[in-house]
């Protein structure tokens, strides 16, 4: 059985599509986080690629927050069962973390109140139309993948919930039933109520 | 087998991995290499994620150039034999196509001029700085990244290197790095990936 660390900081961001796949299978894992007592000035360095999270398996270390949670997800059965529906997941996956994600850290980075304001826009814009695709691309009941949970539905639930939150507009789900649903499901898995409702507190 | 189709724009830029990776696996494919126009506007407009490149596979269509690449690649047999190799691999390409990429194209898109000029000066200097010396580390084998021999990662770093950031900032990435050098150079004399350089449309991206 591999020991796991996961490293990240104090809040959810992009530590928790993973620290949801851990839940899920209610693997065990070290769920470390940068702080006062653990400075992460002093381990940005021996980080792969310079950024947080860094997931160590047996002593090894891997970035990039997608590329951890597709690896946790093949471990634990939640990357799909085809490679058809491997590229299937793997398309939402980078939707939503290279498409809008990455525009939420151009926001949060931004400091000219101007452009703020216009990356915003586009943000809400480009999320609305995001939504409308998946809706399509959702093949399941209450999921993406005909063959059930996956990690696409658990980052779906994680950007929906956690990431634009109640921060912009509302959405309204009801244009997009499908999406609704796979939210549902994913937020009555038990395990994940159970880490929501232990999980530490944050904003962000 | 499967019919597979590759739907692209002209030039090279996000598809041109997933045909690089078609050519070292001697995997038959449909390059489609469309003209600007309503056909192709249509097509992107009803792709999975509204962007170019498509991949269509037995009349399916799926999106995401970096998604397509990856299956390709498992189907060429250069995604890595373990799933610690393959999410290696993975962590290679998402930092060279999201990471470095993302900064060519935020200085594409700039129309301001002084923030243009600043912003090609930071890339470079990431590009430069960092990013070689963070890819330098992950070279494991005799010029490839995975001990147990080429991936495409390999294939990766060297398309965007030599396809997209030299001819963008007209200067060499690895000037300064002899063991990214030598990696590029190993990649370019692959027989399948010569013949592929050599026999492909010449385009400007």
């Amino acid at each position: 059985m591999p020991s796991y660390k996961l490293y990240y900081g104090k809040g959810k961001g992009l530590g928790e599509l993973s620290r949801y796949l851990f839940a899920i299978k209610q693997q065990a894992y070290e769920d470390i986080r940068f702080g006062d007592d653990l400075k992460w000035e002093d381990h940005k360095a021996s980080a792969p690629y310079g950024k947080m999270p860094f997931l160590e398996v047996d002593g090894q270390r891997f970035g990039q927050s997608a590329c951890i949670a597709r690896f946790l997800a093949n471990q634990f059965g939640l990357a799909g069962k085809t490679d058809l529906e491997k590229l299937k997941a793997d398309g939402i996956i980078d939707c939503i973390h290279k498409d809008i994600l990455s525009k939420f850290m151009s926001l949060y980075m931004e400091k000219d109140e101007e452009r703020k304001a216009n990356i915003k826009k586009d943000l809400i814009t480009n999320t609305a139309e995001m939504y409308k695709k998946l809706e399509e691309q959702a093949e399941g009941d209450n999921t993406f993948l005909k063959s059930g949970l996956s990690w696409a539905d658990v980052c779906f639930f994680n950007f929906h919930c956690d990431f634009y939150g109640d921060r912009f507009d509302k959405i309204d789900l009801a244009q997009t039933p499908k999406l609704k649903k796979i939210i549902d499901n994913v937020a009555a898995n038990q395990h994940i109520k159970n880490w929501i409702a232990k999980r530490p507190e944050s904003e962000f | 087998m499967p019919e597979y189709k590759l739907y692209y724009g002209k030039g090279k830029g996000y598809g041109e991995l997933s045909r690089m990776l078609f050519a070292l696996g001697e995997l038959e494919f449909t390059d489609v290499r469309m003209e600007d126009g309503d056909e192709k506007t249509k097509l992107i407009n009803n792709s999975p994620y509204g962007a170019n490149p498509n991949f269509e596979i037995d009349g399916v269509m799926y999106g995401k150039n970096v998604a397509i690449a990856r299956y390709v690649a498992k189907k060429v047999d250069l995604y890595g034999k373990t799933d610690i190799d393959q999410l290696k691999t993975d962590a290679i390409v998402d930092y060279v196509y999201q990471d470095i990429a993302g900064k060519l194209l935020s200085i594409y898109f700039e129309k301001d001029e002084e923030k243009k000029a600043k912003l090609i000066e930071e890339g470079k200097d990431f590009v430069k700085n960092t990013a070689v010396g963070k890819l330098e580390k992950q070279i494991e084998g005799e010029n490839t990244f995975l001990a147990s021999g080429l991936s495409w990662a390999d294939v990766a770093v060297f398309n965007f290197f030599h396809d997209l950031y030299t001819p963008f900032f007209k200067e060499d990435a690895f000037e300064g790095s002899p063991i990214l050098k030598k990696h590029s150079e190993h990649v370019a004399s692959l027989p399948l990936l010569k013949k592929h350089l050599e026999t492909r449309a010449v385009t400007e991206f």
